[in-house]
């Protein structure tokens, strides 16, 4: 299968370009392959969101871009970032990208955030880890960075414990441990998930701000195609391992090119009036080790042909600059609203 | 509501049902505090008024939504009405007969009439039980039914759920998170209650699984005339599928009213925020919109704010907001809200809060 | 509701056919039909019931030590109608004869046929372990289920119990207890199923205390189910799986202490043939023939061992079940 080249729109050409990504595991003989030829990417100082239901392989996909996956993983492919070449990275390079130039930030602030230190430790350590310096400016810079994540009083705060912070403040800690290295590229995987609506918009605020004051890119892992269509500026759907669409926002969430976006907007209380039923996708995601060969929604696709259960369908680039891997895609006319 | 207790005369209940009706139940000034113990000799340091004089209604054959974030309330106020919890204070009323006092076999009756799906389905289904037992417990439970009638009688809840048969003897671990759901469903049905309380029933599942749950309880609640106390924090979907919204904010319930009418003209101003708050799946929508960003996070209910508990987070706060305890008012509308805005200071009286503040959340639809 | 896109193309999403609003009396009695089945079709694709004997199978080790655990419990139950020479007949004129083909395991000081001996003893030391821990688990379950599921005053009550039974050292109370009732194997058994109990207590009541707090416990309650029944229906299967595990190791280590006890002379009377008795003797005869020791050791060490791999295998096999 041929992954077509996902052309930038932009000159100077993506910070990320991901082609062909594939991650497998094997435990007890069987390999199943969570992530199948994924490829996406991601514009210097923009957003990608990466959306997709449980076991679409959206949040192994990113990981397996920073190193953060078990040993048993088996990945191929390839992922270049400002033009180096992540995958088959020795362990030391991907620690000396990671959290440097590229970041990452969890969906549970707590775990990620060591209970023995205090903040200011975590923060001095992880900013003269990678660029050295005198403990007096690594403390100036963490304090700045906690300012600018909105933590009032930050110079006393940083003599604090992670478990005196509420969950809201510990997910701006995270983000103040992920960017005080002013990094090029962040992963968030799933950073509000875990938050209430009211914290969750203070965060989502808050990264809008820093992205636009720091000029970073941000690969925005979620489930939530409302968090989509208010923080990134472009949309990469997965499903069952596989990128089935990439779009602008606004294209996209107008005009869906596969059925499984279609069905996912359509399947939001937001795209019936009042009373109607919901629209709903029927069953529910195979799993890796049955993965069909063909299309592998076709079994919950109300478009489904039988071309569709043939043979493997292709990643295709449109004129437009969309990608979609739908067979049907020229002929169907979508809308997010039904 | 916040302090009701002291007001509100019985002849005049808050967050009727509009038809007039008697409810189906009636619940007033309901509150739980739990003590917090530290210690060798397990002495009590401590209260947390985690319900605090909670008033509402459900009519038959309603769905009321109950909103609100984490440590407001919502779950234990729906833990309290099965007295799966016992509470400390109030009274719950169904089919006008007060639940506080039963005891034993009056209790367990009781429980016939209401019933609970739970938020997480997968720890509230017995993992080493097969579907058949899972369902049919209630009927082993009552009436210690013989197993092939009961299976019977199963094979009936399963197909109003859309499962079958042929899914009896399979275990909760064989199932996806909106199947699991759907049996712990069945189960609520077995005794067909007259009211379930359904405590976040798709905040656990897939998003392209959610509206299979949500129309499935929209179906039952035609078809089978069931009330609904419908337990969540996304907003969208609540509004989707109740009749009545109830916000809940630090144990005490800011505004009820019909479901359009909060989600569209919100009256109190944490409602306006907790809607605005809530991204929409539409780009352009998100762009144009203002959003309410609230400062700082909600305070501890350890240690609430005196007055009304929303006034540290809220905009609109005055100084009475930080003294005096709002009393609910009735809207416009027909629904009720606790803020002072509407009795002090500029007075909307009842008008939703969009002629304040000028923001607009959602039109109706 | 009705279908308002007849069109299935204009409107794919909509599960038509399922619910009309019509009239519920008799949609109550009626199936689903029609948008619901493809999931139906689709639960053919979740997991299966990954079963308990696939994932024991996987072990190899386990599986070996539970077979040689089968085949010694077969010949001990039908020690008398497999063959086996008299196990207390004399023969001054061969003794401490090494194994031959008359007498593989050989003969010991008076003659008497070593591998008729092993298994007979076999049958007293499995005898003696399986009743320690039968006894002990018939009084440590209903307690352990009534004090984690209960709690209060009683709970601590039996906890401070069985604190105070577990401070002494398993073998020396065990030892103590038998000399108070007399030496005989049941005495053994007892003894040792008094050591056990506090044990299986503990495992049994942290068990529950877990359980207790999940949903489905829970959800029994609400649907109005009796303290009894979600402790017999809900509690007990879902803590059996450790409890099976603890069950398997302890017997190991009962037929340990019985071997010790019978070794220090508490246990069966002679002439009757059992491990530890057996060790005792060849120990006196440690000079003449040395090689008598190895065969009760060796069936000792093995049999322990083997009741440990089983116990792991279990482990690793009942772990996962259910839990997904």
């Amino acid at each position: 299968m041929t992954t077509p080249d996902i052309t930038p729109t932009s000159a100077t050409g993506p910070l990320l370009e991901v082609t062909d990504l594939s991650v497998s595991f094997t435990a007890h003989k069987q390999t199943a392959k969570v992530v199948d030829q994924v490829s996406f990417s991601v514009q210097p100082g923009k957003t990608l969101g990466i959306v997709g239901e449980s076991g679409s392989g959206k949040t192994v996909s990113s990981l397996a871009l920073v190193g953060l996956l078990p040993r048993t993983a088996n990945i191929t492919g390839s992922a270049r970032f400002a033009g180096q070449e992540l995958v088959g990275m020795t362990t030391r390079q991907q620690r000396q990208i990671r959290g440097n130039d590229i970041s990452v930030i969890f969906q549970e602030p707590m775990t990620s955030l060591d209970p023995v230190f205090t903040v200011g430790n975590q923060l001095t350590g992880a900013h003269r880890n990678h660029q050295g310096g005198s403990k007096k400016d690594a403390l100036d810079r963490a304090e700045e960075m906690l300012r600018l994540v909105g933590i009032p009083e930050p110079r006393k705060r940083l003599a604090e414990y992670p478990h005196a912070f509420s969950g809201g403040m510990r997910q701006r800690v995270m983000i103040a441990l992920a960017l005080i290295n002013s990094p090029r590229l962040l992963i968030a995987d799933e950073p509000t998930t875990a938050l209430d609506v009211t914290i969750q918009s203070q965060i989502l605020e808050l990264l809008q701000e820093l992205q636009q004051a720091m000029g970073m890119a941000i690969l925005f892992v979620t489930h939530d195609l409302g968090v989509v269509a208010s923080v990134c500026d472009d949309v990469s759907v997965m499903y069952a391992g596989q990128v089935v669409e990439q779009a602008g926002i606004d294209e996209f969430f107008a005009h869906p090119r596969h059925p499984y976006s279609e069905g996912l907007l359509r399947s939001m209380p937001h795209s019936v009036p009042k009373g109607e039923r919901l629209r709903m996708i029927p069953g529910t995601v195979p799993l890796p080790s049955r993965f069909p060969t063909s299309c592998r929604f076709a079994g919950r696709c109300p478009y489904a042909q039988e071309a569709c259960t043939a043979d493997p369908i292709p990643l295709e680039q449109l004129d437009d600059g969309r990608v979609v891997r739908c067979v049907r895609h020229r002929e169907l006319v979508m809308e997010a609203r039904s | 509501m916040t302090d009701v207790s002291d007001t509100t005369t019985p002849s005049e209940p808050p967050a009727t049902p509009a038809d007039g009706a008697a409810p189906l139940l009636r619940v007033r000034d309901l509150e739980k505090v739990f003590p917090i113990k530290k210690g060798l000799l397990r002495r009590t340091v401590a209260h947390v008024r985690a319900v605090d004089g909670v008033s509402f209604d459900i009519a038959r054959g309603e769905v009321l939504g109950l909103v609100g974030e984490s440590g407001s309330g919502k779950s234990t106020t729906g833990r309290l009405l099965l007295r799966l919890i016992e509470p400390t204070g109030g009274s719950i009323e169904l089919e006008g007969k007060e639940l506080r006092d039963l005891e034993g076999e009056e209790l367990r009756a009781v429980r016939c009439d209401m019933q609970m799906v739970f938020q997480d389905p997968y720890s509230s289904l017995d993992p080493l039980a097969p579907v058949a037992d899972i369902v049919g417990e209630p009927f082993q439970v009552h009436f210690n039914m013989p197993r092939k009638e009961r299976d019977e009688k199963v094979v009936k809840l399963l197909e109003q759920v859309g499962l079958s048969a042929q899914h009896l003897r399979r275990f909760p671990a064989e199932f996806s998170g909106g199947q699991r759901q759907r049996i712990a469903v069945a189960r609520a049905l077995a005794l067909e209650p007259k009211l379930i309380v359904a405590d976040e029933p798709v905040s656990a599942l897939d998003m392209s699984t959610q509206s299979q749950v949500v129309n499935l309880l929209s179906d039952l609640r035609e078809r089978l005339g069931v009330a609904l106390l419908f337990i969540a924090h996304d907003l969208s979907i609540v509004h989707h599928a109740s009749d009545r919204i109830a916000v809940m904010y630090l144990g005490g319930i800011v505004e009820v009213g019909d479901a359009d009418d909060v989600y569209s003209h919100p009256c109190h101003p944490y409602s306006e925020a907790l809607i605005s708050a809530a991204p929409v799946p539409d780009p352009v929508v998100e762009r144009s919109r203002r959003r309410i960003v609230l400062e700082g996070d909600p305070p501890s209910p350890l240690d609430p704010p005196s007055g009304c508990r929303y006034h540290p987070r809220c905009a609109y706060a005055m100084d009475i907001c930080s003294q005096v305890a709002p009393e609910p008012t009735p809207t416009l509308a027909g629904g009720e809200v606790a803020c002072h805005l509407h009795t002090s200071g500029p007075a909307l009286a009842g008008r939703p809060l969009a002629e304040l503040s000028g923001v607009t959340t959602h039109e109706p639809g | 509701m009705t279908d308002r896109h007849p069109d299935p193309n204009a409107d794919p999403f909509v599960t038509s056919g399922n619910a009309g609003p019509l009239d519920a009396t008799t949609e109550v009695e009626r199936s689903v039909e029609g948008a619901w089945v493809p999931v139906m079709h689709q639960s053919d694709d979740m997991p299966r019931h990954v079963g308990f004997w696939k994932r024991f199978r996987r072990n190899k080790v386990a599986v070996a030590a539970a077979i040689y655990l089968i085949l010694l419990i077969l010949a001990a139950i039908f020690a008398s109608h497999i063959g086996l020479q008299d196990p207390n007949a004399q023969n001054i004129s061969e003794i401490n004869r090494r194994p031959s083909a008359a007498h593989w395991l050989g003969q010991d000081d008076l003659g008497r046929d070593v591998f008729a001996r092993i298994i007979y003893g076999a049958r007293v030391s499995l005898q003696a372990a399986f009743t320690a821990v039968a006894m002990a688990l018939l009084v440590a379950v209903p307690i352990g289920l009534f004090s984690g599921f209960v709690g209060g005053w009683i709970d601590l009550v039996l906890m401070r119990i069985s604190d105070a039974v577990q401070v002494n050292p398993g073998l020396v109370l065990a030892l103590v207890i038998t000399g108070i009732l007399g030496p005989s194997t049941t005495n053994v058994a007892v003894a040792l199923a008094f050591v056990f109990t506090p044990g299986f207590v503990r495992l049994i009541r942290g068990q529950v205390l877990s359980v207790r707090e999940e949903t489905y416990i829970e959800a029994s309650r609400s649907i109005g189910a009796k303290r009894g029944y979600i402790i017999r229906k809900r509690v007990l299967h879902n803590v059996a799986s450790p409890l099976i595990v603890q069950a398997a190791v302890t017997a190991g280590f009962a037929l340990l202490a019985e071997a010790s006890l019978s070794f220090l002379g508490l246990g069966v009377q002679p002439p009757q043939a059992t491990w530890g008795t057996m060790l005792s003797r060849a120990f006196a005869q440690v000079f003449q023939a040395g090689w008598l020791l190895w065969i009760p050791g060796s069936a000792i060490a093995l049999t322990v061992l083997a009741f440990n791999l089983v116990g792991d295998g279990l482990r690793d096999a009942l772990g996962a079940e259910g839990r997904n």
